[in-house]
């Protein structure tokens, strides 16, 4: 009996855990909505960031997708032509699982690594620095002065990132389609062209979704941050993870929402 | 004038502050000593906002302000200065936008009539002009703690606190920041609180002494009271030996 109860204790106290932490980003996420309205819009700030979680992103994001496109597309053909003889409906699969699901969630995951990751690392070492408290007592609110402008810069760059995903994924699939399956190219352009408006908004919802779960969770983790390097790294670590879960967790619930709303 | 009353603090399990009472007097340096992890910074941070009491007061002015909202206390944090352990200089700013970031909030004004305020605030510390566009990762460690007191001051706060200006720095460059100490407050009039455990630095700069021990403050007095007070405690502080009331535990390699 004892080892069962020390397992349930510690499965308690993990889901206690769990939901102070979801409890207290949404409450940093209130916060932040709030101060977005209530301050100066710092375009300078907001551009810098921009420029570090969007431009620099774009690379590993782009690589990523051309490849997903290109082995979704061989494995679909591959597949489509032991059943079907004939590679079929390969623009509508690479089209589709792009769209509504792989280019939002590998992007978010992508960007959750990278960008996450340096979040937390930059504010959490402004943390155990001293440096937030020494703004707090610079007349400087820490979540309008350090979360507002990478809030801002997520928001608007990850659905940037997707749609860019997006579209270098379908053309990886293409590449595949055309010159390793022969698929014409008419017919795979035909596909994707059909494909409709409603499954591209489908994942632009979702990667906004994302965009505020990475921020949100990076900047909680990075304020949350202490005991100098040791804490850094933990924080680090704690943000990319907890994104990555909150990113997969919540596809399912976002999807099956958006489905029930007939959108995508 | 700044008074706490029976603070209260604790971390978790580890009661930091148990009822701690203390009054700073206008225009005086208040030096407060003890021994690492005894709750100096916490009182610190406790006088300026960074963090709230779990019971007890603590007064800015007649102001209490250990329930006030976020933007009243950003007022209240506009009447001090903070100069941090670690300098705590912003590292992607220069040494220039590192010294007028508190008065581009506190007091834009103030920077709209001096366009050389960040130059002249340097020259109170010591510092040539040249200064001004480094980044803190091209300062030595006297210079850091010479611009975080730049810093500080720029916006012409009425109290100022120090926590432990001299830890980390040769014993000349400790020195020239305790006179630069005594200097700030000579020609700003500013009200000092230090946090340090490095008596001669704090015989040299205070007008009055106080020591933190388990919580509570078990003496204060000027530098001559406490260098000739019977206290145990504060006499074992003072004259830094391992025997007396105050037990650290002591690990030896065996």
């Amino acid at each position: 009996m004892r080892p069962l109860r020390l397992t349930l204790d510690l499965f308690a106290r993990q889901v206690i855990d769990l939901a102070e932490t979801v409890g207290n980003i949404v409450r940093l996420l209130k916060k932040t909505v709030t101060a977005v309205f209530t301050t100066r819009f710092d375009g300078r700030n907001v551009a810098a960031q921009m420029h570090e979680i969007g431009v620099k992103s774009f690379p590993v994001t782009s690589l990523t997708a051309l490849f997903t496109g290109m082995v979704l597309a061989l494995q679909t053909g591959f597949s489509f032509r032991k059943v079907f003889n004939e590679p079929l409906y390969v623009g509508t699969v690479v089209g589709l699982s792009l769209l509504k699901e792989l280019g939002p969630v590998l992007t978010a995951v992508v960007v959750a690594g990278r960008v996450g990751a340096a979040i937390a690392a930059e504010i959490g070492t402004m943390n155990v620095t001293e440096q937030v408290d020494a703004l707090q007592t610079l007349g400087t609110n820490p979540v309008r002065y350090l979360v507002v402008p990478r809030f801002l810069a997520c928001l608007a760059m990850v659905p940037i990132l997707t749609i860019f995903a997006d579209s270098i994924g379908v053309f990886g699939g293409y590449l595949v389609a055309h010159w390793r399956l022969g698929v014409p190219s008419s017919t795979y352009w035909d596909e994707i062209n059909a494909i409709e408006l409603e499954d591209g908004f489908h994942g632009l919802i979702k990667s906004v979704a994302y965009a505020l779960i990475i921020v949100t969770t990076a900047c909680y983790k990075g304020l949350l941050t202490s005991g100098g390097a040791e804490g850094v790294g933990r924080a680090t670590t704690s943000a990319v993870v907890v994104s990555m879960v909150f990113i997969l967790v919540s596809d399912y619930f976002l999807s099956a929402l958006l489905v029930s709303f007939g959108i995508g | 004038m700044i008074r706490l009353e029976d603070v209260h603090k604790a971390f978790g399990p580890n009661r930091v502050l148990r009822g701690l009472t203390l009054e700073v007097r206008d225009g005086e340096t208040l030096t407060i000593i003890g021994g690492s992890g005894t709750g100096k910074s916490v009182t610190l941070k406790l006088m300026v906002g960074l963090l709230r009491p779990d019971r007890g007061r603590v007064w800015v002015d007649g102001e209490d302000i250990a329930d006030v909202d976020e933007d009243r206390l950003s007022a209240v944090q506009s009447k001090f200065g903070f100069l941090f352990q670690g300098a705590a200089l912003f590292d992607s700013l220069t040494v220039a936008e590192n010294i007028l970031f508190g008065v581009r909030h506190l007091k834009p004004d103030a920077i709209d009539k001096n366009g050389d305020l960040a130059e002249r605030t340097l020259a109170l510390v010591g510092l040539k002009p040249e200064v001004a566009r480094l980044k803190p990762a091209e300062l030595s460690g006297g210079m850091k703690k010479r611009v975080g007191l730049a810093r500080a001051i720029a916006h012409e706060p009425e109290y100022i606190l120090y926590d432990e200006p001299t830890t980390g720095l040769d014993p000349i460059m400790a020195d020239v920041i305790n006179d630069l100490i005594v200097d700030i407050r000579e020609k700003l009039k500013i009200t000092s609180i230090v946090v340090t455990h490095d008596m001669k630095s704090a015989y040299k700069i205070s007008n009055r002494m106080a020591m933190i021990h388990e919580g509570r403050f078990v003496a204060a007095g000027t530098p001559a009271e406490i260098q000739s007070s019977a206290n145990a405690v504060l006499r074992q502080f003072i004259t830094g030996s391992s025997q007396g009331p105050i037990q650290m535990p002591v690990r030896a390699f065996v």
